[in-house]
C-alpha cells in the first residue's frame, strides 16, 4: 500500500472503480467487465417485452405494436436505362414483382425488335410505390454531365416550353380527344409525331392537318389551370418562373430531367416559407460522381415532397377530409346446441333488422338474416340462453356447440375512429379506390383468406360514404379490413401518396388506455380483478392447507403405500391438462358448480396439491427429528408439535407454496374458461382474452391492463423469490 | 361507475368463496374427528395419524384426478362426440365397446390426427421440442447462474431483472411475444428490414413458426432453471474450489469435477419435471400458433384440437390422451431408470444418506 507511511485518515476516499470491482476479491477487472456486458445483455433481453407493452400501452392510437413506422418501404426494380416512369404502367398498387414484372414484358418485345442496347443498359430504377415516382439513375447522370450550358432565362423558357410539351395527350384520352374536335366519322389510323418527339397512333379523318391534330392532342395547361410561383435562383441571380398549379412533383421533375437544361451544375433546393429557391452550383468542367442517396436527396425531390418533408402542414399544402372509420368484425356466436333452427329463427325474429349480414350456421342447416349494425350481442346472448331453458334438455346445455352465428357487427364505441386531417384526394374515387388497395396489400402480406377476413370496416369522408368495388367489381360500402391496420396508419400512407412524405407518428404518450380500462363505464376490469383476487386468495390458503398436512405425513411417518403414493403424485404431473377438462366438466356440471366460484377454488387447491406436497416433503425433511422428538418428551401432542414446531419452521417453504398456488391460480386460463361462461364471473385471464381477440386486438387498452394485471404478481413474486430458491433446492437437495 | 362490478356482486362473491372455503375446513374437521374416533381410538391403529393427515388430499385428488381419469378412459371406449343426428345423441348417449377403442387406436397410428398430420410427425416434434427446449434451459440457466455466482457488483439487481420473465403471467408473456413476430410491426421483422433483409412470415411459415415457439419458450423457461441452479451453485461450499485450484486444476476441470457433479441432485429432479412440463406445454404452441398451423402442433395441442376444435371427437381424443400420456411415463421411466432419480428423491430409505454432503444452502441469495 502506498500509504502506508501517512497517517491514515479516519474516512477513507471512497473510490468508484474499486467498490465496482470489489478490486482485491474474485476475478480479474476485465473478466468482470465481460460478465457485467453478457448480463446486461441477458437482462435487456428478458426485459424487453415488457419495455414494448408499456411503450404501446402509453400511445393513444390502439393498433399497432411499434413505436415508429416506415410506412412504405422503397422497392428497387431492375430496367434499362432509358425507360420512363411515365412510359411504364406503373399503377399505385402495384408492387414491386408487378412493376417488374412489366418491365420485363418490355424489354422482351424490345429485343424481339433488336433494340440491343436495352439489353446492355440495364440499370437500376428506384421505385417509390404507391407515391408513382420512377427515375432511371443512370439516365439522369447522363442527362447532367451533357447537358448545355444555359442562362437563366434560357433555363425559364425551356422550363415553360417544356411545360406543355409533357401536357400531351396518348391513348384513350387522344382518341376522345379527337373524336370530340372532329366527330366520329370517317376514321382511319394515323401516326402523330408531337412536339415531344413521341408517336402517337390515333383514329383521325384523313382531311385533317397533322398540325391541326398536333394542336389537338397538346392540351395547354397555361390557359386551363391558374399559376403558382416557382422562384429559381441561379448564381445569384433570382427569377420566377409561373408554372400550372398542377404540375404534380412528378411531372416537374420530369421537367426538369428531359430538357438537358443543366450541364456540370449542381441543382440544391432550399425551401424558405413559401417558395421554392433552386440553386445551381457550378463544379467547373470535371466530372461529377454522385451516391445514390444524393441524388435522392436533391435531386428526386419535388417541390411538394421538399415541403411535405421539411414541414408538413396538412392544412395548408393538402385538402384533409374528416375520415371515419367504424370497424366490425364477423363474429362467431355460439348458440346452445338444444335449440333447433326453428327455435333459433323464433329468437332472431326478434332481433333488429338493418343492412348487414348475417349468417347462422346450424347443423340442421343454414338462416340468413339482415342485422341491424349496432346489434348488442350480450342481449342476444342472454336471449338464447333464456330460450334454450324452455325447450327440450334445457338446463343441460353443452360448452362446446356446433352451432353458431356469424355476425358483421359494427359495435361503434372504441372500434370507430376518427382522422379528423385525413388527407383528401382531389379526384373523387380515388381515395376508395386507394385505401381498397391499401387493405389488399394488407390482406396479401398476411396471407389473409377471403374466407378469414373478419373484421370489416365502413368508411365515410366528411359525412359522405366512400364506395369500394368489391371482389366482384360490385360497389359497397362495407369492406374487408386486416385487423393490425388502423386509421392512424391509413392516414400516413395516405399522406404519404399524396406528398411522398413518411411521416413517422402522429402518437405522443397519454394515459388514456389506463383511464379507459379502469374507469370507462363498459370497462369491467375491476370485477375481473376483484373475481381473480377472491379466487386466487382462498385458493392459495386452501391449497396451502391441504399439501402441508399431507407433505408431513409423507415426510415423518411410514405406512403402506408411501412410495407408491409419491410417485402416483408425480404421476399426475405427466397427465395432459388438455384430457381433464372434459370429465371435469361434467363432474363439475352434475354437481351444478358451473357459473360458480366454489368448484374453481376447489379444483385449483386440489389440482396444486401434487407439486406443493413435494416442495413442502422436501423440506420438512431437512427439520431435524431431535426438534420434534424433544417436543413430545415435553408433553407435547403430536398436533401442538406440528402446529407450533413444523410450521413455524417451515414458514419459508408455506410461503413458497402459497405463492405458487396463488400464481398458478392467478394466471390459468383453460379450467377458468369453462368453468366460468357468464360475464359477471370472469377472471382477469378470460376478460384480457376477451379484450385481444373480440374485433381487433386494442392494443392499447389490452398492453395498459396487462401491465396492471402483471406488475402486482411481478413484485410479489420478486419479494418472496429470495425464498423461493432456498424452498426450490432444499425440496430436491436434500432426500 | 357503471360496470358490472356492484355492491351486489362484490356481497355475493364474498359470500359464495366465503361459504365454500368455510364448508371445506368444516368437511376436513368432521373427517378427521371421524377418522380419529374410528381409527384412533377404535382401531387403535398406529396409522391414524397419516390417514388423518392424508384425508382431505386424497378426496380431493380423487375427485379431481383419479375420477377424471377414470371417466376418461369410459370415454375412450366410446364414439362420444358433440354431434346430434336424428337417430343418436352421440354426446350424450354414445356407443361403448372395445371394439371402438381399438379403432381409435387404429386411426390414431394410421391416419391423420387433424387433417394431414399423422400421428409420427408430430410424435418427433413434440421429441424435438422437449430436447431443445430442456436442453437450451439448462445451457442458458447454467451458464446465466454461474456467472451470477461470480463476485460482482449488482448480483441482486441482476437476478431480479433476470427472473422477470418467470414472474410475468405467461398468457400475458406469450402475447406480447406474438405481437413482437407480427410481419409488419414485429420487432425482428423490424430489425430484418433494417438490414434490407426480406422479413420472416412467423405466423403462416411452417418452419420459423416452430422456430417463434421454441425463441418464446426458452425465454420464458431459463429464469426457472437459473434460480435452481444457483441455488445448487452456491451451495457448494467454496473450500473446494480453493483446494482445486492449490492442486492446479484449470477452470474445464474444476467444473467438471466438482461443479457438475455437485449440482447434480439439485439438476436432475428439475431436469425431470422440465421434460414434463415442456412436453405437457399448452399455452406457448397454441398461442403463437395464430394461424392454427398443424405442422406446428406439439401432442398437447394436437390432442385440444381434436377434442375441443370441430369435430369434437371426445372419444378418439380420450384415446390419444392416453397414448400421449403413456409415452410421458415411458419416457419419465427410462429416465429414472437411468439416473437412479428415485434414490436421489429419497424413495429409498436406506441409501438417504449416501447423497453428496451438501450443506443446505444459505436462504441469501445475495
Amino acid at each position: 500500500m502506498s500509504n502506508k507511511n501517512k497517517p491514515v485518515s479516519s474516512k477513507k476516499k471512497f473510490n468508484l472503480y474499486r467498490w465496482f470491482f470489489f478490486r482485491s476479491r474474485g476475478d480479474s477487472p476485465f473478466v468482470k467487465l465481460i460478465i457485467h456486458v453478457v448480463l446486461i445483455g441477458a437482462c435487456f433481453i428478458s426485459l424487453y417485452p415488457a419495455l414494448r407493452v408499456m411503450t404501446v400501452s402509453l400511445r393513444s392510437g390502439n393498433n399497432l405494436l411499434t413505436t415508429d413506422l416506415d410506412i412504405i418501404p422503397t422497392g428497387r426494380v431492375r430496367a434499362p436505362a432509358d425507360y420512363q416512369a411515365s412510359q411504364l404502367d406503373l399503377a399505385r398498387e402495384k408492387t414491386q414483382d408487378e412493376v417488374q414484372a412489366v418491365i420485363n414484358e418490355r424489354i422482351a418485345s424490345d429485343v424481339e425488335r433488336n433494340n440491343t442496347e436495352v439489353k446492355n443498359n440495364l440499370t437500376y430504377l428506384t421505385i417509390q410505390k404507391l407515391g408513382g415516382t420512377v427515375a432511371g439513375f443512370k439516365d439522369l447522370k447522363d442527362f447532367v454531365d451533357n447537358a448545355p450550358k444555359l442562362t437563366t432565362s434560357d433555363l425559364a423558357k425551356k422550363l415553360n416550353t417544356a411545360w406543355h410539351k409533357v401536357a400531351e395527350l396518348s391513348g384513350d384520352e387522344a382518341q376522345a380527344a379527337v373524336e370530340k374536335a372532329y366527330g366520329t366519322k370517317g376514321l382511319e389510323e394515323r401516326s402523330v409525331t408531337l412536339p415531344s418527339k413521341t408517336k402517337v397512333t390515333v383514329k383521325a379523318p384523313a382531311q385533317v392537318s397533322e398540325e391541326d391534330l398536333v394542336k389537338t392532342l397538346s392540351v395547354d395547361l397555361s390557359t386551363k389551370v391558374p399559376d403558382k410561383t416557382l422562384t429559381m435562383r441561379f448564381s445569384k441571380k433570382e427569377t420566377t418562373l409561373k408554372i400550372p398549379a398542377e404540375a404534380t412533383a412528378q411531372e416537374l421533375d420530369l421537367v426538369f430531367y428531359k430538357n438537358e437544361v443543366l450541364k456540370e451544375r449542381k441543382i440544391k433546393y432550399q425551401y424558405s416559407g413559401k417558395e421554392i429557391t433552386l440553386q445551381l452550383v457550378d463544379t467547373t468542367a470535371k466530372k461529377q460522381s454522385f451516391k445514390e442517396s444524393d441524388l435522392e436527396d436533391v435531386l428526386y425531390r419535388s417541390p411538394a415532397e421538399m415541403q411535405s418533408l421539411l414541414d408538413v402542414k396538412l392544412k395548408d399544402s393538402i385538402k384533409a377530409g374528416k375520415l371515419v372509420i367504424e370497424r366490425g368484425a364477423s363474429l362467431k356466436l355460439d348458440i346452445p346446441r338444444n335449440m333447433n333452427l326453428d327455435d333459433i329463427k323464433d329468437v332472431l325474429a326478434k332481433v333488429p333488422t338493418g343492412p348487414v349480414s348475417a349468417r347462422v350456421l346450424t347443423v340442421e342447416g343454414e338462416i340468413e338474416q339482415s342485422f341491424d349494425p349496432n346489434i348488442d350481442l350480450k342481449a342476444l346472448n342472454k336471449a338464447f340462453l333464456e330460450k334454450s331453458k324452455t325447450v327440450p334438455g334445457g338446463n343441460e346445455g353443452v360448452p362446446f356447440g356446433e352451432a353458431y352465428i356469424m355476425f358483421r357487427v359494427f359495435p361503434g364505441g372504441d372500434l370507430t375512429e376518427v382522422v379528423p386531417d385525413f388527407p383528401a384526394q382531389a379526384s373523387e374515387g380515388d381515395n376508395p379506390a386507394y385505401i381498397k388497395a391499401l387493405l389488399d396489400k394488407q390482406i396479401r402480406i398476411n396471407k389473409i383468406n377471403q374466407k378469414d377476413q373478419q373484421v370489416f370496416a365502413k368508411f365515410t369522408l366528411d359525412g359522405k360514404p366512400l364506395v369500394f368495388k368489391d371482389a366482384e367489381g360490385k360497389d359497397t360500402e362495407i369492406i374487408a379490413m386486416p385487423f393490425n391496420l388502423g386509421a392512424q396508419e391509413l392516414g400516413k400512407d395516405m399522406l404519404y401518396k399524396v406528398t411522398n412524405a413518411k411521416v413517422l407518428s402522429f402518437n405522443t404518450a397519454t394515459l388514456n388506455n389506463y383511464a379507459k380500462i379502469l374507469f370507462d363505464k363498459d370497462s369491467d376490469f375491476l370485477l375481473w380483478i376483484w373475481n381473480s383476487l377472491l379466487i386466487t386468495i382462498s385458493t392459495a390458503f386452501l391449497g396451502v392447507a391441504l399439501a402441508s398436512t399431507s407433505a408431513y405425513a409423507f415426510s415423518r411417518f411410514s405406512f403402506p403405500g408411501r412410495k407408491a403414493g409419491l410417485i402416483f403424485l408425480l404421476t399426475t404431473q405427466m397427465i395432459p391438462g388438455a384430457m381433464l377438462m372434459l370429465p371435469i366438466y361434467v363432474l363439475a356440471k352434475n354437481l351444478g358448480l358451473i357459473g360458480t366460484w366454489s368448484g374453481l377454488v376447489v379444483a385449483y387447491s386440489v389440482g396444486s396439491i401434487p407439486f406443493s406436497v413435494w416442495i413442502l416433503k422436501g423440506y420438512y425433511d431437512t427439520i431435524p427429528k431431535e426438534l420434534e422428538e424433544a417436543a413430545t418428551i415435553d408433553g407435547a401432542t403430536k398436533m401442538q408439535t406440528f402446529f407450533k414446531i413444523m410450521l413455524p419452521l417451515a414458514a419459508p417453504a408455506l410461503a413458497i407454496v402459497f405463492l405458487f398456488n396463488f400464481m398458478q391460480a392467478w394466471n390459468d386460463y383453460m379450467l377458468a374458461r369453462i368453468m366460468l361462461p357468464d360475464a359477471e364471473t370472469h377472471t382477469w385471464p378470460l376478460g384480457l382474452t376477451k379484450l385481444q381477440g373480440q374485433f381487433n386486438t386494442q392494443w392499447g387498452t389490452f398492453s395498459a391492463a396487462a401491465l396492471m394485471v402483471s406488475v402486482p404478481v411481478v413484485a410479489l413474486f420478486l419479494a418472496s423469490s429470495k425464498y423461493l430458491v432456498s424452498g426450490l433446492t432444499l425440496g430436491s437437495v436434500k432426500g | 361507475m357503471d360496470t358490472l362490478l356492484s355492491k351486489g356482486i362484490i356481497a355475493d362473491s364474498l359470500w359464495q368463496i366465503g361459504t365454500t372455503v368455510l364448508g371445506v375446513i368444516a368437511l376436513a374437521i368432521i373427517l378427521e374427528v371421524i377418522i380419529y374416533l374410528i381409527m384412533g381410538k377404535g382401531l387403535k391403529s398406529k396409522h391414524a395419524i397419516p390417514v388423518m393427515l392424508l384425508t382431505p388430499a386424497i378426496i380431493g385428488i380423487s375427485l379431481l384426478v383419479v375420477w377424471p381419469v377414470i371417466y376418461e378412459v369410459s370415454i375412450a371406449f366410446s364414439n362420444m362426440s358433440a354431434q346430434v343426428t336424428e337417430t343418436r345423441d352421440y354426446f350424450r348417449n354414445p356407443e361403448y365397446g372395445p371394439a371402438i377403442l381399438f379403432d381409435h387406436i387404429a386411426k390414431i397410428f394410421t391416419q391423420p390426427i387433424l387433417r394431414n398430420e399423422l400421428f409420427f410427425p408430430i410424435f418427433l416434434r413434440t421429441i424435438l421440442w422437449t430436447g431443445i427446449q430442456v436442453f437450451a434451459h439448462v445451457l442458458g440457466g447454467l451458464v446465466l447462474a454461474m456467472l451470477l455466482n461470480r463476485e460482482i457488483r449488482g448480483r441482486g439487481l441482476y437476478r431480479t431483472m433476470l427472473v422477470i420473465p418467470w414472474a410475468v403471467p405467461q398468457v400475458i408473456a406469450v402475447l406480447a411475444w406474438r405481437g413482437e413476430f407480427n410481419i409488419e410491426y414485429g420487432s425482428f421483422n423490424t430489425i430484418l428490414r433494417g438490414m434490407e433483409m426480406a422479413p420472416i412470415q412467423w405466423y403462416s411459415d411452417g418452419l420459423w413458426n416452430i422456430v417463434a415457439m421454441h425463441l418464446v419458450n426458452i425465454w420464458l423457461g431459463v429464469p426457472f432453471m437459473m434460480v435452481t441452479l444457483l441455488g445448487g451453485l452456491q451451495a457448494i461450499p467454496k473450500d473446494y474450489y480453493e483446494a482445486a485450484e492449490i492442486d492446479g486444476a484449470n477452470a474445464w476441470s474444476r467444473f467438471k469435477a466438482i461443479t457438475f457433479p455437485m449440482l447434480q441432485p439439485v439438476m436432475t429432479p428439475v431436469v425431470i419435471l422440465g421434460i414434463i412440463w415442456t412436453f405437457n406445454n399448452f399455452n406457448i404452441p397454441f398461442i403463437i400458433n395464430l394461424n392454427k398451423l398443424e405442422t406446428s402442433d406439439i401432442l398437447v395441442t394436437a390432442l385440444y384440437r381434436a377434442a375441443f376444435e370441430s369435430p369434437n371427437q371426445y372419444g378418439f381424443a380420450a384415446a390419444f390422451a392416453f397414448i400421449i400420456f403413456f409415452i410421458l411415463f415411458g419416457i419419465s421411466l427410462v429416465q429414472v431408470k437411468i439416473t437412479g432419480t428415485l434414490k436421489e428423491l429419497g424413495l429409498t430409505q436406506k441409501k438417504k444418506k449416501k447423497g453428496a454432503p451438501i450443506e443446505a444452502p444459505s436462504a441469501e441469495v445475495v
